[in-house]
């Protein structure tokens, strides 16, 4: 595929650096110093405003297959997107921060074939995490009816020492894959749960929150405390408004906090600062189950979520715009650091792959999680999955058929125009899509 | 002498479309001039009445003549005089058949349009019937507002009409059903006669009342006003004339927009969401078991408790008993509702359910930032949030009802102690809370059985302006004696 991606900040070099294999990508670019940045990644960069028809034309706009804008301008964004679309791209993709635009745009509309909101994708990564201690990263298939998760099996999990099939995992829950040590290993029942390990888990929301609640031995969350009411705290609260909670939310601009007040009906809003320590401990705020700092500023809410770690909250998500900081973060103390640009550029990636939906990678790429839809030309279908032919190192997680999710036993057979989520070890992954 | 540019009004244009709103107050006349031919009764003083209004109105009009539209500012002093006025000539036919001086005419006039239903005479059922009908007519007419009539039916007075209307409308907000504002006032007139027709058919049909009771009654349910044609009220009606008209009442007591949604748009559930309608259903319903709870339990006393809690509440004042007999703390909590009302955009007068409701809201956000000092707390009506200014006017309106209401009962004890007349603090106070209210009757001398016509004339000027400051909601009558208003 010939891809254009406009913008080389964050977003755009992660994109271009995970194209650069199997696509033919060209990188548009205003700064001159980001250019020097592209010369380590086997792509073109051009030096020009992404926006205009003369940049987009030199860079093969009229051939392109896709184009992908994420420079951290959403109105640049949908213009270049709009003008690709007139020269003649197959498909655009814009990226935008705020979540009106979502809003405004339909599938198509404005030249704009797939728009993804940053705000969005962010405060639903953390809303994913929230209250799952032992839990690293969370991901969604299937537009949310299938959650993966991926655990740490903390010392005192009463769990270790189990066979797979003795730990009583929920019906609606597998465990896809266990990563110890340096290793992934696609599981068999027989397999034991070690202290320390990884647990990939996958199956229905309710399902996997609640086998990680019994990994991790930790408490529902009644009280969530979110600091900073920018656009990913405002989305967030709302998120857990949703899900029946009461979050509390500090807010250091008067008007802003007003405007979240009325906005937030369940949600209570304190006009304060994060660090003030005498507004923590009154409202007994540092009482919560989980703190999320989300402010704009990566050393605030390092500062903050270590206080409230200090005071004793047992969570503390951060958001972290630097991508160097997040295993810093995570070493001094923070339990969860969330990188909106990260989490963007894989929502971004998961387009560029035709049958398959969705990929991730798990362990620095030593295992991938697919979602797929099956063709109809699949060895496997109409054959019982545990007289398959399915080679080691594949596992398929989850199927979604008619908007049902099926956690699959021996027993279940696919379908044409299933939709599965397929856990492989590297080695066997070239295996996968002729499987399906 | 004040010269016209030194003033910040346009009295010009404010009287140009008070003269014309009296000259078309005259066609009120038509309806009793035709019953009294009918029943064989004079109609001169109908005939009389209306010709004043039309001519001097037509005066008016014409000496006033002036290109200019009102401003909100004008509006205030148009609503204000044309009420005065309209009072003024709704008690002709009292004057010129001799049953009342001038003054008690007044007054019965003004408790009539401002639908209070506060009485001057003792024996009505010897008036003449085109006069009884005349009286209830009055209340009809105040109770949706003769702007709001005026707006609905007039050519040409679209343009300053919402300044108008929203002076004399009833309650903090005016909600536009349509965005025009005359198709708006059409709208709520047309639920206003189709309740009062369906009540007069409930009437007669259920009630077994004679047509000519149950019409002068619909006409003085729905607009909460609260004349009867019969001297004991409708203690002399059947108990099942009493349940048509608690149900009546009650609609009369909630917002006409809101039952435009309810029944014209056929989104009955609309009733059931709207905070303020839930809230006034809980206190009607908090008071009627209240008052079965003093009076003691029966099931006469159940209809009488709902009667009396849902007739004082909505400002209405019929009693369907004594309740000047009732003990005391029935007393008192009848005393306490004369100051809740119905809901805004209804024919109640008073200090209005919303008005309370954000007023008991005001006192839980404040207490609770006391406890949470940096919290953010808006305030919420049926989940919209209420912006902070209305929060601070309705307080103040609140305050401004009360205080009033307080030095207006002082100097009612003041006056009738100067004329040797003994009046209980509560006697005093409850004339001052009917008439500021729009309710009517009050305890002892004024009780449901009693009358005003033993006050002292000077008492009875004050309670006239308590009853028009009352029924325009105290701003549009207060402004104008404010300095700034006049001089910029």
């Amino acid at each position: 595929m010939r891809v254009i991606i406009i913008g080389a900040g964050e977003v755009g070099r992660s994109i271009a650096s995970a194209l650069q294999t199997d696509h033919d990508v060209v990188v548009v670019e205003r700064d001159p110093q980001r250019i020097e940045l592209l010369q380590s990644l086997d792509v073109l960069a051009l030096l020009g405003n992404g926006a205009s028809l003369k940049t987009l034309k030199d860079a093969g706009a009229e051939k392109a297959d896709l184009v992908i804008a994420s420079t951290d301008i959403d109105e640049v964004n949908i213009v270049a997107c709009a003008s690709a679309k007139q020269l003649g791209t197959k498909v655009t993709i814009a990226r935008v921060q705020d979540a009106e635009y979502l809003q405004t745009w339909k599938r198509g509309s404005l030249g704009v074939d797939e728009m993804v909101c940053s705000e969005l994708i962010t405060s639903q990564a953390i809303a994913d995490v929230i209250g799952l201690r032992g839990v690293r990263a969370a991901d969604e298939f299937a537009d949310g009816k299938i959650l993966m998760t991926e655990t740490v099996v903390e010392e005192n999990s009463p769990l270790i020492g189990l066979r797979l099939r003795e730990a009583a995992i929920p019906k609606d829950c597998n465990v896809a894959s266990i990563i110890r040590g340096n290793t992934v290993i696609i599981p068999r029942g027989e397999d034991h749960i070690l202290a320390g390990d990884r647990l990939v888990l996958i199956g229905t929301p309710q399902a996997v929150h609640e086998f990680n609640r019994r990994l991790s031995l930790y408490p529902t969350v009644k009280e969530v405390l979110i600091i900073g009411g920018g656009r990913i705290g405002f989305r967030l609260a709302q998120i857990l408004q949703t899900r029946g909670l009461r979050p509390k939310l500090i807010e250091p601009d008067e008007e802003r906090s007003r405007w979240l007040a009325e906005n937030l009906p369940h949600t209570l809003v304190f006009h304060g600062d994060g660090t003030d320590i005498e507004l923590l401990e009154r409202e007994g705020l540092h009482r919560c189950d989980v703190a999320v700092s989300v402010t704009g500023a990566d050393e605030r809410n390092l500062l903050c979520g270590l206080l409230l770690k200090r005071m004793g909250v047992p969570q503390v998500i951060v958001r972290v715009e630097d991508p160097n900081f997040i295993t810093i973060f995570e070493r001094v103390g923070i339990d969860i650091a969330i990188n909106p640009r990260r989490l963007i550029a894989e929502e971004i990636i998961k387009f560029t792959r035709g049958r398959i939906e969705k990929s991730l990678s798990l362990e620095e790429d030593r295992a991938e999680v697919l979602e797929i839809e099956v063709s109809p030309r699949s060895p496997l279908i109409g054959v019982k999955l545990a007289a398959a032919q399915v080679p080691a190192g594949v596992l398929i997680g989850a199927i979604v058929r008619e908007g049902s999710v099926i956690i699959p036993r021996g027993t279940d057979a696919l379908q044409p125009g299933d939709h599965v989520i397929v856990f492989s070890t590297k080695e066997a992954a070239a295996t996968v899509e002729k499987l399906l | 002498m004040i010269r016209r540019w030194d003033l910040a009004v346009d009295v010009r244009a404010a009287l140009h479309l008070v003269g014309k709103l009296i000259k078309w107050f005259s066609v009120a006349f038509v309806v009793p001039f035709f019953y009294a031919i009918g029943a064989r009764e004079p109609w001169w003083p109908y005939a009389l009445s209306g010709s004043m209004a039309l001519v001097g109105g037509w005066l008016v009009e014409r000496a006033a003549r002036t290109e200019r539209d009102i401003g909100p500012r004008e509006g205030f002093l148009v609503v204000a005089l044309a009420w005065l006025l309209v009072a003024g000539l709704g008690a002709m036919p009292f004057i010129l058949l001799g049953i009342l001086r001038p003054l008690d005419a007044y007054f019965e006039a003004m408790s009539g349009f401002t639908t209070t239903g506060a009485t001057v005479i003792a024996h009505v059922e010897g008036l003449p019937r085109a006069l009884l009908l005349w009286r209830a007519f009055t209340q009809w007419l105040g109770g949706m507002g003769i702007i709001v009539l005026a707006v609905a039916l007039l050519p040409k007075l679209g343009v300053g009409g919402s300044q108008l209307m929203d002076a004399e409308a009833p309650g903090p907000t005016l909600e536009r059903l349509t965005p025009r504002i005359r198709e708006t006032a059409r709208l709520l007139w047309g639920i206003y006669v189709g309740l009062t027709a369906l009540d007069v058919v409930l009437l007669v049909l259920v009630g077994r009342l004679s047509l000519f009771d149950a019409v002068a009654h619909a006409f003085t349910t729905l607009s909460t006003g609260g004349f009867s044609t019969k001297d004991s009220g409708f203690a002399s009606f059947s108990p099942a004339a009493q349940w048509v008209t608690v149900l009546f009442m009650m609609l009369g007591g909630l917002n006409f927009a809101l039952l435009y949604r309810a029944i014209g748009r056929r989104q009955p559930r609309a009733l059931f969401m709207d905070t303020e309608a839930r809230f006034y259903g809980a206190l009607l319903l908090g008071a009627t078991f209240a008052l079965l709870g003093s009076v003691g339990i029966g099931l006469d006393n159940l209809r009488h408790s709902a009667f009396q809690a849902v007739s004082i509440m909505t400002t209405t004042g019929y009693a369907s008993t004594d309740f000047e007999q009732w003990p005391a703390a029935a007393k008192m909590i009848l005393f306490v509702l004369m100051f809740l009302g119905g809901c805004a955009g209804s024919t109640a007068g008073s200090i209005k359910v919303i008005r309370t409701w954000l007023v008991f809201r005001f006192i839980v956000r404040e207490t609770r930032n006391v406890i949470h000092p940096q919290a953010v707390l808006p305030i919420r009506v049926s989940g919209r949030v209420v912006s902070e200014e209305i929060v601070r006017a309705v307080a103040i309106f609140a305050i401004l009802y009360v205080t009033i209401f307080a030095l207006g009962s002082i100097v009612l004890m003041w006056d009738v102690a100067r004329v040797g007349l003994n009046l209980e603090i509560i006697e005093a106070a409850s004339a001052v809370a009917a008439t500021l209210g729009n309710v009517g009757p009050g305890f002892g001398l004024v009780g449901p059985m009693g009358t005003y016509a033993q006050l002292p004339e000077t008492s009875k000027i004050l309670l006239v302006f308590l009853m028009w400051a009352g029924r325009l909601e105290l701003f549009p009558v207060i402004v104008l004696f404010v300095r700034s208003y006049w001089k910029g």
